[in-house]
């Protein structure tokens, strides 16, 4: 989401809590509430989670950036076009796959992310 | 408004659902007395507000309504444990089967109060409306902020479900993850974010509390990125758009249908809304006088059975045009119900001339 947060993350990791999801969206959630994300992205990520009711599953700092990773229903892949579209950041892969449940049209979707001011192998 | 939707619910959830919320609640304001006057306050309660409803008038209508398939009390004020007849409206919704809710800003949660939460109270509500330097500014009261963590120490030890019902201004926004901080350390089981509305009080500081439409965009983000398996549960009183609209089914009041006798009033206006004077409100306290269905007193099972004939037409109405100002102004988010209340307080006027009215318990 932009280098504010990189800097927020790197701190998260200075203190022990690398790859700690649980860190990573507490330190995400801060940075957006604090108002250190810009306007626009707040509204391109917002509106990508109205237009599609999607659920922030996970989110994982990877050698690639920062992955989000969402459930969509059937009638939410069409939202997978829109996630591809990142405003800032270049979608590097996604990946849908069944997620286990005896449930067909239910996928585990996880999409890759490069942003700028992330770098790679953070 | 998430943890109370059914909009993203299964087939069957949506069947049982009764517009946007998962169960049929009463909501009772029973007075407008309170120990604080907050500045943001949607029903302008304070100390010198006097009176309050009748608790035998009330426990005669909640009989009536839980035949008609309410099954949840919600109670708030003003601040409802210093209301003098809530432990005679405590006992007799126990009995009857409600489960019971209350929303508190803490002072007087100790002594007798406290033996009434465990022994009636499913979960309580405490008001938080910052960090401590906000909630104080916010509620004019050098102890607000003691008072709820108190309170909320006070519930934990004597093993009472307890949550947050934080209030989500321009000032409060960036403590949210906090907040959540704050309520697991205490062992909250829910943190439920609330957007500021200007109502009441509310209206005068709207210009400083007041969110953007990239606030609330914030707002929903961040409680999207604090949820966790591992923490409170997280409610935030903000939908999308598209999912409200989608949602709109849940009203039975907008199916093809034009009888209603023969269903519950539960699976037609939910919430329910009493207020300190005793009026029934459809869905949400502050909607506009004429969309009242009638009141706490002897006449309320006819006031009912009129609503179910022809009296439904005006919130079917409300509903109608709600859903239209949202198709033509596509917010991404909406409070559904604050939303309900501006809607009814903007075409009231017109309605009163055009929609059909029932007499019976109405003003």
């Amino acid at each position: 989401m932009g280098k504010t947060i990189a800097k927020e993350q790197t701190r998260a990791k200075g203190n022990g809590q690398k790859n700690d999801p649980r860190a990573i969206r507490a330190t995400l959630a801060r940075a957006v509430a604090s108002r250190k994300v810009s306007d626009k992205t707040i509204d391109a990520v917002a509106g990508q989670l109205a237009q599609f009711n999607l659920r922030i599953h996970d989110l994982d700092i990877c050698p690639q950036g920062i992955c989000g990773e969402w459930f969509l229903t059937g009638s939410q892949l069409g939202a997978l076009e829109d996630l591809l579209q990142v405003d800032g950041g270049l979608a590097r892969r996604v990946d849908v796959f069944p997620h286990g449940i005896p449930k067909p049209e239910l996928f585990h979707t996880q999409v890759t992310y490069d942003f700028d001011g992330i770098p790679r192998g953070l | 408004m998430t943890s109370t939707a059914s909009h993203g619910a299964s087939k069957e959830d949506a069947a049982r659902a009764a517009g946007f919320m998962a169960t049929r609640a009463v909501h009772l304001h029973v007075s407008r007395y309170c120990n604080l006057a907050c500045r943001h306050c949607y029903s302008s309660s304070g100390p010198h507000q006097t009176g309050g409803v009748d608790p035998t008038a009330v426990n005669s209508a909640l009989r009536v309504l839980r035949a008609e398939g309410y099954e949840v009390l919600s109670l708030s004020g003003g601040e409802p444990l210093l209301f003098a007849g809530l432990e005679e409206i405590l006992r007799e919704a126990h009995a009857l089967g409600y489960r019971i809710n209350l929303v508190s800003n803490g002072a007087p949660v100790r002594g007798r109060f406290l033996e009434w939460i465990v022994r009636y109270i499913q979960l309580t509500a405490l008001s938080l409306d910052g960090a401590p330097e906000t909630h104080i500014a916010v509620r004019g009261h050098p102890k607000a902020f003691t008072w709820v963590a108190d309170a909320a120490d006070r519930l934990a030890e004597a093993g009472a479900c307890f949550g947050i019902a934080f209030g989500v201004s321009r000032r409060s926004l960036a403590a949210m993850p906090w907040a959540v901080d704050w309520a697991a350390d205490r062992g909250a089981a829910l943190v439920q974010f609330h957007p500021f509305g200007a109502t009441g009080r509310g209206i005068e500081v709207a210009d400083e509390l007041g969110l953007s439409a990239t606030d609330q965009a914030r707002a929903y983000v961040t409680a999207e990125l604090l949820r966790s398996p591992d923490g409170p549960t997280l409610q935030i009183d903000l939908a999308p758009v598209p999912l409200l609209l989608n949602g709109r089914h849940t009203y039975r009041l907008l199916s093809d249908t034009t009888s209603f006798t023969e269903q519950p009033l539960a699976d037609l206006v939910n919430p329910l809304v009493i207020d300190e004077a005793g009026w029934l409100h459809p869905m949400s306290y502050g909607v506009a006088p004429p969309y009242r269905l009638g009141r706490c007193d002897a006449t309320l099972p006819d006031a009912i059975a009129s609503f179910k004939a022809t009296g439904w037409r005006s919130v079917r109405h409300l509903l109608l045009r709600a859903f239209d100002a949202l198709e033509t102004e596509r917010p991404l988010f909406a409070d559904w119900f604050g939303h309900l209340v501006e809607v009814s307080l903007q075409y009231s006027p017109d309605l009163m001339a055009s929609a059909p009215r029932s007499t019976s318990g109405r003003v």
